[in-house]
């Protein structure tokens, strides 16, 4: 008798839950577009905030609402961007994948040091010290903020200098902002010629402290053919839209400051 | 006798002040160039009046206050302005300065008295902007400016002037040397800021471990002077700390986030109540200061009475610093100086000691894990729980690490820690932070 009471009792429960849910669910029912999901799972979800949205959730849901592919999300590149296009049933926009890029080759060997620095093993705690242990003001501390930010290994310490793997760069510029020194900057990957020296000081102070300095002496924006190479705020830089990679001022260059970088690799 | 204290925290580092205790103030000759930054101080930065080619005087003024809470800045020799380019400071960032060539006559400025030993009291009236146009900061290490100090908020009026001659940091003797060779001088100051305060009381607070400097004192706190107090303390890092030297004195306790004007007090350094003798008396503008420069790498501790500008590196010959044995440069004091690296810094107004330690004073370990053994909680002074607020940087959570804004970086905790906790830094890192993220 017993059993039977418990199951009556259980089974009339079971039924008035379900009943409960099942008018619930009805009632308030929230339509989501099935497109936002189909996003997100074409996205990689790294939450890494690269598009500039919390994470891949809120970017699938805007650029659903939004119905603009040009949106883009800087880990997936080109094809998570075709393949948004393609759920939304539009074609790409155009986006440039971009990489980060230290402006800074002043390795231990070649950025001379004023003392040993002791202390926590980050960028700007460093910097709040003394500067940093290296002579140059502008220069990569090389501790490694930028490599702790990353979160798909792109960066590593090489040589007391951070270098990025292009490759795996997904371009969401997470370093820039971890950089105390501000040398890292978002550029557009691919073939290009760059000064990589961020360096303030001119003539012999930077001769001094640094064998891949860039002290300002010209010579790159005068030999250059296409007029492509001025001094910006006390900096040299190249307009990348005029340069057309005849490597000229790479020769020319005494400190070998300037470089050219083929996609993932340095051309010369 | 029970001596008086502050009560929650402190620690007793060993002062190692016998170094250059001995060591008679002396003049150090001004050197051939001198380079003075334009950023000496807390506030505003101050605006350039001379320009490239000018001849200046001694005490001629080379830039004015950019604001109310801003300072003057002179010149510390007399030859011709050489450039105005930017240095590198001992914090490590690089500030405006003019640099001028010492053409070694020693030409004042007018109405300079060099000779004068006493204080006109019935012109106090104008004493306030006399302090200001000598360009007077705290000497004590915050450069706070004194004509700022020395003008309380209405609402909250002060009844009580506290002097700081507790020189708490080991192996700084400067403040010390001050109150035994100048000690009538540093009184003198005193009475004058009383007067412009308009208070009857006003404490000297001495650690019992300068009895000569608390002797020398109550010996000058005679006659028109009686009626300033000389207290002894009980020797207790951070005794210097001004919401510590309150407590201790005056058993007041500075709200967490508030200023000493909260409990009706202003605090002075003595270097500072000396310099305010100086522009009183002589009317000669801050153009020098004491500093001591000890530490085992410095053959011959001394403390120097050094023209503003000169770069570190006289100072180190001066006191016979042996390059091979220096392991570490410390502008400051051991527990909260700045380690700097260009030696070729110039002293500014805050320089009150340069500390060069060698392998035996200076031992750097790597940090290891916290054991959460609590030494940390035990021995900061201002209530903190400074193993948290590391642990709280070092996973970035800035919202969490609120307490740090009331940390004095006094380095006691640091001091304590068996695990060598870089704490210190970690909270300076999450200051430095939480004052990046409120932009």
């Amino acid at each position: 008798m017993a059993i039977v009471t418990a199951a009556v009792f259980l089974g009339a429960l079971g039924a008035l839950l379900a009943t409960m849910l099942i008018v619930s669910a009805r009632k308030f029912y929230v339509y989501e577009d099935p497109k936002i999901s189909q996003v997100e799972e074409a996205l990689p979800g790294a939450n890494c905030g690269g598009c500039g949205f919390p994470g891949c959730a809120s970017f699938a849901k805007h650029v659903v609402e939004t119905r603009n592919a040009d949106f883009f999300c800087p880990p997936g590149g080109a094809a998570v961007q075709n393949k948004i296009a393609e759920i939304l049933g539009m074609t790409a926009g155009t986006a440039i994948a971009m990489t980060a890029h230290v402006y800074c080759k002043g390795t231990d060997e070649k950025a001379k040091s004023l003392g040993t620095y002791i202390g926590i093993q980050d960028c700007t705690a460093a910097d709040l010290v003394m500067g940093g242990h290296k002579v140059c003001p502008f220069g990569c501390l090389g501790l490694g903020s930028c490599v702790a930010a990353c979160q798909f290994g792109a960066l590593s310490i090489v040589d007391g200098v951070a270098v990025v793997d292009e490759d795996k760069c997904t371009g969401c510029g997470k370093c820039v902002s971890a950089c105390p020194r501000g040398i890292i900057t978002m550029i557009p990957k691919g073939p290009r010629v760059v000064v990589d020296c961020h360096s303030g000081d001119k003539g012999a102070p930077v001769k001094k402290y640094c064998q891949v300095g860039c002290f300002t002496c010209m010579i790159c924006v005068k030999k250059c053919p296409e007029k492509a190479i001025s001094l910006v705020n006390g900096r040299i830089e190249i307009d990348q839209d005029k340069c057309t990679q005849c490597g000229i001022c790479i020769d020319v260059c005494p400190q070998n400051v300037i470089n050219g970088y083929l996609g993932a690799g340095v051309i010369s | 006798m029970s001596l008086l204290a502050f009560r929650k925290g402190g620690i007793h580092p060993a002062d190692r002040k016998e170094l250059s205790a001995a060591a008679t103030i002396t003049a150090l000759p001004a050197p051939g160039t001198v380079i003075i930054p334009l950023m000496q101080h807390i506030g505003a930065p101050t605006k350039p009046v001379v320009k490239k080619g000018d001849e200046v005087k001694v005490g001629q003024v080379l830039a004015e206050p950019g604001g109310f809470v801003s300072t003057v800045i002179h010149s510390s020799v007399s030859g011709k302005v050489k450039k105005l380019a930017d240095v590198p400071t001992a914090g490590g960032d690089r500030v405006p300065a003019i640099e001028i060539v010492n053409n070694g006559e020693d030409i004042w400025v007018d109405g300079v008295d060099l000779d004068a030993t006493e204080i006109d009291f019935s012109a106090a009236d104008d004493f306030k902007d006399r302090i200001r146009d000598a360009g007077i900061v705290g000497m004590g290490g915050a450069a706070f400016p004194t004509h700022v100090k020395l003008s309380p908020p209405k609402d909250s009026p002060v009844d009580a002037l506290v002097i700081n001659g507790a020189e708490c940091e080991p192996y700084l003797t400067a403040d010390y040397r001050l109150m035994i060779e100048k000690p009538r001088e540093v009184l003198l100051g005193v009475k004058a800021m009383m007067l412009v305060l308009s208070v009857e009381k006003a404490l000297v607070g001495i650690e019992d471990n300068k009895p000569d400097a608390y002797r020398a004192m109550r010996a000058a706190a005679t006659g028109e002077l009686a009626g300033i107090e000389i207290k002894l303390l009980r020797t207790r890092y951070p005794q210097g700390a001004e919401k510590q030297l309150i407590e201790a004195l005056l058993g007041r306790r500075v709200p967490p986030g508030k200023l000493p004007f909260a409990v009706g007090v202003i605090v002075q350094n003595v270097g500072t109540c000396y310099a305010v003798f100086e522009a009183l008396a002589k009317n000669k503008p801050l153009i020098e200061r004491v500093v001591t420069v000890t530490g085992r790498a410095a053959d011959k501790p001394s403390n120097f009475l050094v023209r503003l500008g000169t770069p570190v590196s006289a100072l180190m010959e001066a006191a016979e610093v042996s390059d091979d044995a220096v392991r570490a440069m410390i502008s400051g004091g051991p527990m909260m100086g700045r380690a700097f690296r260009h030696t070729e810094i110039p002293v500014v107004k805050a320089t009150s000691g340069i500390l060069l330690m060698d392998a035996e004073e200076f031992t750097a370990r790597q940090e290891r894990d916290c054991i959460r053994c609590g030494r940390c909680v035990d021995a900061c002074p201002m209530g903190l729980i400074p193993c948290d607020l590391a642990a709280f940087a070092e996973f970035s959570n800035w919202d969490a690490a609120a307490g740090v804004d009331d940390c004095v970086e006094c380095g006691s905790c640091q001091y304590v820690c068996p695990s060598r906790r870089f704490l210190v830094q970690w909270i300076r890192l999450a200051k430095a932070q939480r004052r990046r993220l409120k932009k």
